[in-house]
């Protein structure tokens, strides 16, 4: 063991310390840009909580496709993700391909809504959505891209309205729920819903954000340590801001919908099994027979590959592209390997279709 | 009041300060084996001090009748506090718990300073010191949490916060109902009603819509049925 240069390399830390921590005092007092979701969109349709945005569209750019896409974001943190900051937003890449880009934000549950169930988030809100474009673009038929819980929604909704979707493409979105690689799957299967959901009414956002953390501990200390290290670079500190105000901008979730998702998805599994009813319709994935592109990433530890990789066997769908990625969760909608890679292969896709 | 009853009061107080003594310190010990048990005697011998010191300093000394919405109260109350002594138990048996990844992930860094080994890594820096601790962290932590252990640490934890809560929830809804203002139960009947009246509202607004659709449908065929009529009798006249 190297024990001097150890020695030696703590005391120069130890002697840029109070420099770095200068540097960083005045970036941090200073005026850090952290404004998160610039992209200009306008709200076409919103009912109750839920607001239906339209990207502009840039000029210059042809469209690639004549049916806009609609993303469809999780319930739990939100779609702001998805447009982080000018040069790191997955929607301004969809954009500068040529995209009609809508999204659904469907804003913070409040006590009010915890009655609400995956019948009114997909077939009244999502189909509300969807009509609207339909209506607005005079087509029969619209684009759906989901992510994560979001993809979940998408794919049975696509399964209740195959009339109403072209084509399909879910990005990390679990339909196996029996999987035991992934701790938040556990941790599901061993809760009591129905009393979590009688006492609390709606799930709490930070109960869901600290369940988040604790999947990687280490990362969630370590981040902090690497921003320590590069306070000095005034855009990574804007960045780390950013991406700090979507980790704690934690929604409630609806408490019947947590039930539901819960209940009988993960710990029942039924909509692999095409077993899920909503409002007493039968999902049945096989009714998915347009198009399927399924992107998930090889190290997501939220949605591991087990859980994402199944759909493309359970769809009645016969053109289907599924695309592996190194990248973990977050990294398919964020980074350079998402804006480089995995953008202009969704537009591809899309193009072709 | 006189100086006996305040000793006597202080006296309970003393008592009650020397079992949260206790009681912290058992919740430290439990990060050892088989020690669940007895944090759980002491939460229950904690609870039932302050709940009997409550009843004998209110009742016995200040002659406070144990009757009706105050004793309910009192009931409800005490029941919040032994709840919330089993869930501040459950936080710090979570987190002892928790504390022995990096325990074990230190013991595994010393052994490798200590080891003459040439295949352990040899540190230079600081910072590679650092990432081979992370990278133990990460491995020992990981496999905590999947253990079943782990996984059922984290149910417990989420389970205890709720019953907290259910408690706490009962007790607001006592001092809602006698300042007269909504209870939480009676909010969320509210809300219920609300949801199902805009249920029904949407099915309406469904059905009308469908009927707007079969009136026009009907108006488009009557009109055609029309047109049909107006050019077979202006037919029927021309051929007369």
């Amino acid at each position: 063991m190297h024990y001097r240069e150890i020695i030696e390399s703590i005391e120069k830390d130890l002697k840029a310390l109070p420099k770095k921590l200068l540097q960083a005092s005045e970036i941090l007092a200073g005026n850090v840009d952290y404004e998160v979701a610039q992209t200009p969109a306008e709200v076409v349709y919103s009912e109750d909580k839920m607001r239906l945005l339209h990207y502009h569209r840039i000029a210059k750019k042809n469209l690639v496709h004549d049916t806009p896409v609609l993303i469809v974001y999780a319930l739990i943190n939100r779609h702001i993700m998805l447009d982080l900051e000018p040069g790191r937003s997955f929607v301004q890449n969809l954009l500068n391909e040529g995209l009609d880009v809508y999204i659904i934000d469907w804003g913070y549950p409040t006590g009010a809504d915890r009655y609400l169930t995956l019948d009114d988030y997909l077939n009244y809100y999502l189909d509300k959505a969807v009509e609207k474009i339909k209506s607005d673009h005079a087509v029969d038929k619209i684009n759906l891209m989901g992510i994560c819980m979001g993809g979940t929604f998408n794919v049975i909704y696509t399964a209740l309205h195959p009339e109403k979707v072209k084509n399909l493409i879910t990005l990390a979105t679990p339909t196996n729920f029996d999987v035991d690689e992934a701790l938040l799957f556990l941790w599901a299967k061993k809760f009591d819903v129905d009393k979590i959901v009688d006492v609390l009414g709606n799930l709490p956002g930070d109960l869901a954000n600290y369940l988040y953390l604790l999947v990687t501990p280490i990362d969630a200390i370590n981040k902090y340590v690497r921003f320590a290290d590069n306070i000095e670079n005034k855009k990574m500190v804007s960045t780390f801001l950013r991406m700090e105000k979507w980790i704690f901008d934690s929604p409630d979730m609806s408490g019947a919908v947590f039930r539901e998702y819960i209940g009988k998805l993960f710990q029942k599994n039924l909509l692999i099994k095409n077993r899920l009813r909503i409002n007493d319709q039968k999902v049945e994935l096989k009714n998915i027979r347009c198009p399927l592109l399924n992107v998930y990433g090889k190290n997501d530890y939220l949605a591991p590959p087990a859980s994402s990789k199944p759909l493309a066997e359970a769809v009645g769908s016969k053109d289907i592209q599924t695309l592996a990625v190194d990248t973990g969760h977050v990294g398919i909608f964020v980074g350079s390997r998402s804006y480089k890679t995995i953008c202009p292969k969704i537009v591809e896709w899309i193009r072709a279709r | 009041m006189d100086t006996d009853i305040q000793d006597k009061i202080l006296e309970q107080m003393q008592r009650t300060g020397s079992l949260y003594f206790e009681w912290v310190q058992s919740i430290f010990e439990s990060g050892q084996e088989s020690s669940k048990d007895n944090w759980e005697k002491m939460v229950r011998q904690l609870s039932e001090n302050v709940f009997g010191a409550f009843h004998e300093i209110a009742g016995k000394y200040l002659k406070a009748p144990p009757l009706g919405i105050y004793r309910e109260i009192i009931q409800q109350l005490m029941e919040t506090v032994d709840v919330q002594h089993r869930f501040t138990a459950e936080i710090n048996d979570f987190f002892v718990k928790l504390s022995r990844p990096l325990g074990q992930s230190l013991k595994t860094l010393d052994q490798v300073f200590k080891s003459k080994d040439a295949s352990n890594p040899s540190f230079k820096t600081s910072q590679e010191v650092y990432d081979f601790l992370s990278k133990c962290l990460e491995k020992e932590y990981d496999a905590y949490l999947k253990s079943p252990e782990g996984v059922q640490g984290v149910a417990d934890l989420i389970h205890g916060y709720v019953a907290y809560r259910e408690k706490v929830d009962g007790v607001k809804d006592i001092w809602l109902k006698s300042l007269s203002i909504p209870t939480t139960k009676e909010m969320a009947d509210v809300y219920k009603s609300i949801y199902e009246l805009k249920k029904k509202v949407r099915t309406q607004d469904q059905r009308i819509a469908e009927k707007k659709l079969d009136m026009k449908r009907l108006s488009d065929r009557i009109k055609m049925l029309e047109s049909g009529a107006n050019v077979k009798s202006g037919k029927k006249k021309s051929d007369g």
